[in-house]
């Protein structure tokens, strides 16, 4: 009863703006830092004081610490178990390249807090989610450094049930760093960050039952990674200022995935060693419905994809799938590529290839083992490719083949393929 | 002997001659290995002027003009991959008005299939062009119905604008082909080789 009275005392002090200063309890209740000795007047050092709320809070699982309005700088790690913290237009700042926030334990979460850094050319875990099952990182804005070690700015280890959305993060990483990770975890939501000037945007390794949704990237070395991921899903993120020779969206060793209705920009330039999407040894992949700029999809190595309905314009080859097994790829629109829109080489058993609209490929000649076409094959290992209902329309420069598959055996079965180029297909 | 060799020769002949405008196109530009690398079918027309049929004193119909349609599936998607053409239909026109048809089969291909309707160069006059561009627009929407594409017209070089010029008869005009395909347009494609081409959109 009194840690539901406190609560309400919390509730109706924020409504009038006011800062209520509640006293220490023994039971879950609702603990304010100034009650303990913080100034959070962005001059005095108040680690002792929150650590000394985060104990008194820890010490009651399901406790609440509040940071009322301010500045609060602190010059080392603080960790908590089994609790809540929450903002209320408070910034922690760090004074020292440490470990801003480790919380585990149950129920914890992080909320409404501003993180900055004084310290520069360091390094700064500012959120650490350890081994804690039902965790809530939600609304925060970190500005920090993630530079020179591979580092993370949100780590969730080992943790299960959790949500990580509505974070704001401006950080100042090396390629190598990423914004947010989630590490032999499960269960867990990525939404709705932003996160931009680390490595990689959002990262999970190791993990499963991963939603990574609508989040938004500008990193530099990649968007989204999933490696060794037992189901996992990318969807409605955006993805944008990837550097040359950079993935938006890589997938590694990893099954069940989605990769759907993601819109992911390049850089203007068009590598040959960027990819929007990238896939490589993976099983049950599903990329749907993406919007693809200035980069294309690439898939190696992988069982059972599925590329349908994505929307790529300017890549280098629009879809280039090789070594894979059971491979679909169908209704795509495929434009302005350097090279060819589709090219399939060693895959094994189905490779299907259908109603993919494409149109002015071929720009510079800059074809997958020098094949000159718009659709190339040459998976002699499967035993079914159905090649049917493509459509091209545009540049014929430097293209000699419509659709090229010149593998004897087994042979394509080409039907209702159709370009205005008449430009020839090889069967 | 030798009479009886050319005597069969002769009669080799005349089976072959029924046909003698695929025959034409059985090398060059529209041979069928050429057709066959673009193409599932290849539907031919051949107009041909009926002498004397409907000609008489106070005939309506005559002269008519005989558009014999035969067809040939690629052999890659033929039953038993048999190269074969087939006598599909005869269109019968006056002054490029339809008077008639006889069908001798059916249509066998298959939904999703494309193809090109190929006009042999005998009408050297153009004057059944009108016929020529009404049976193609018959077949266009024919060929739709079956849930098929023609995707090209071929003719001779000196057949395409004044084919183009018929067509816009029945609503269709030229067009630059810059438009990006979509479901509901009705484009084909009228040329006599790769760098004559002429789009060709519906628009009613």
């Amino acid at each position: 009863m009194p840690g539901k009275l406190n609560g309400l005392l919390v509730v109706i002090s924020l409504c009038l703006g006011t800062v209520l200063l509640t006293a220490p309890s023994a039971d879950a209740a609702t603990f304010n830092v100034k009650a303990f000795g913080a100034k959070g007047d962005g001059v005095t050092d108040d680690q002792v004081a929150i650590q000394n709320a985060l104990n008194a809070a820890s010490s009651s699982p399901g406790s609440l610490v509040i940071f009322p309005v301010g500045n609060y700088l602190h010059s080392g790690e603080l960790t908590g178990t089994s609790i809540g913290l929450q903002g209320v237009g408070a910034t922690l700042t760090a004074t020292t390249g440490l470990q801003t926030l480790r919380l585990t334990g149950n129920k914890v979460s992080v909320s409404n807090l501003k993180f900055n850094t004084q310290v520069t050319n360091t390094d700064e875990l500012t959120v650490f989610i350890d081994s804690a099952n039902g965790f809530t990182v939600h609304n925060l804005v970190i500005n920090g450094n993630v530079g020179i070690k591979p580092i993370s700015s949100i780590l969730v280890d080992n943790g299960t049930n959790g949500t990580v959305s509505g974070c704001d993060l401006f950080l100042n990483g090396s390629p190598s760093s990423a914004g947010i990770t989630v590490v032999d975890s499960s269960t867990v939501l990525v939404s709705q960050n932003l996160v931009t000037g680390a490595g990689t945007g959002v990262e999970a390794v190791s993990s499963s039952n991963i939603n990574c949704a609508a989040n938004k990237t500008a990193t530099g070395a990649g968007g989204i990674i999933g490696v060794g991921v037992t189901t996992m899903a990318v969807t409605n993120s955006l993805v944008t200022n990837l550097s040359s020779g950079a993935q938006g969206i890589t997938l590694v060793n990893s099954t069940n995935l989605t990769v759907s209705d993601n819109r992911i920009m390049g850089n203007n330039t068009v590598n040959v060693n960027s990819e929007g999407i990238e896939s490589v040894g993976n099983t049950n992949v599903l990329i749907k419905a993406n919007n693809i700029q200035s980069c294309g999809i690439l898939s190696v190595g992988d069982s059972a994809v599925q590329i349908l309905g994505n929307s790529i314009f300017a890549a280098m080859t629009g879809v280039e799938c090789v070594g894979d097994a059971n491979l679909y790829v169908q209704v795509n629109q495929i434009a302005n590529c350097q090279g060819s829109a589709i090219a399939a080489v060693g895959i094994s058993q189905t490779l299907s290839i259908s109603q993919n609209i494409m149109r002015d490929c071929g720009l510079t000649g800059a074809f997958m083992g020098g094949a000159a076409a718009v659709v190339f094959v040459d998976s002699p290992p499967a035993t079914s490719i159905p090649i049917t209902s493509n459509l091209y329309t545009g540049s014929v420069k430097n293209l000699s083949f419509f659709i090229d598959c010149t593998q004897a055996s087994p042979p394509a079965l080409l039907a209702g393929n159709k370009t205005n180029t008449l430009l020839p297909s090889t069967p | 002997m030798r009479c009886a060799i050319i005597c069969c020769l002769i009669i080799l002949c005349q089976l072959l001659g029924s046909n003698q405008a695929v025959l034409a196109q059985q090398s060059g530009i529209f041979s069928n290995k050429w057709l066959d690398q673009r193409f599932d079918w290849v539907i031919y027309l051949e107009p041909k002027e009926l002498e004397h049929y409907l000609v008489y004193p106070s005939s309506g119909l005559g002269p008519v003009t005989d558009v014999r349609m035969t067809y040939r599936v690629n052999p890659r998607l033929a039953a038993n991959h048999v190269d074969s053409t087939l006598h599909y239909e005869d269109l019968w026109y006056h002054e490029g008005r339809p008077v008639g048809c006889r069908r001798f089969g059916k249509l066998n291909i298959q939904s999703g299939w494309q193809g090109a309707i190929c006009i042999s160069d005998a009408d050297s006059g153009h004057q059944n062009t009108p016929a020529e561009a009404n049976a193609i627009v018959r077949l266009i929407l024919e060929i739709n119905l079956l849930n098929c594409n023609v995707t090209a017209v071929l003719v001779p070089s000196s057949m395409v604008s004044p084919l183009c010029d018929a067509m816009g008869q029945f609503q269709f005009f030229r067009t630059d082909g810059s438009a990006p395909p979509g479901p509901s347009r009705l484009e084909v494609l009228v040329c006599s080789g790769l760098s004559d081409r002429n789009f060709m959109v519906y628009k009613p």
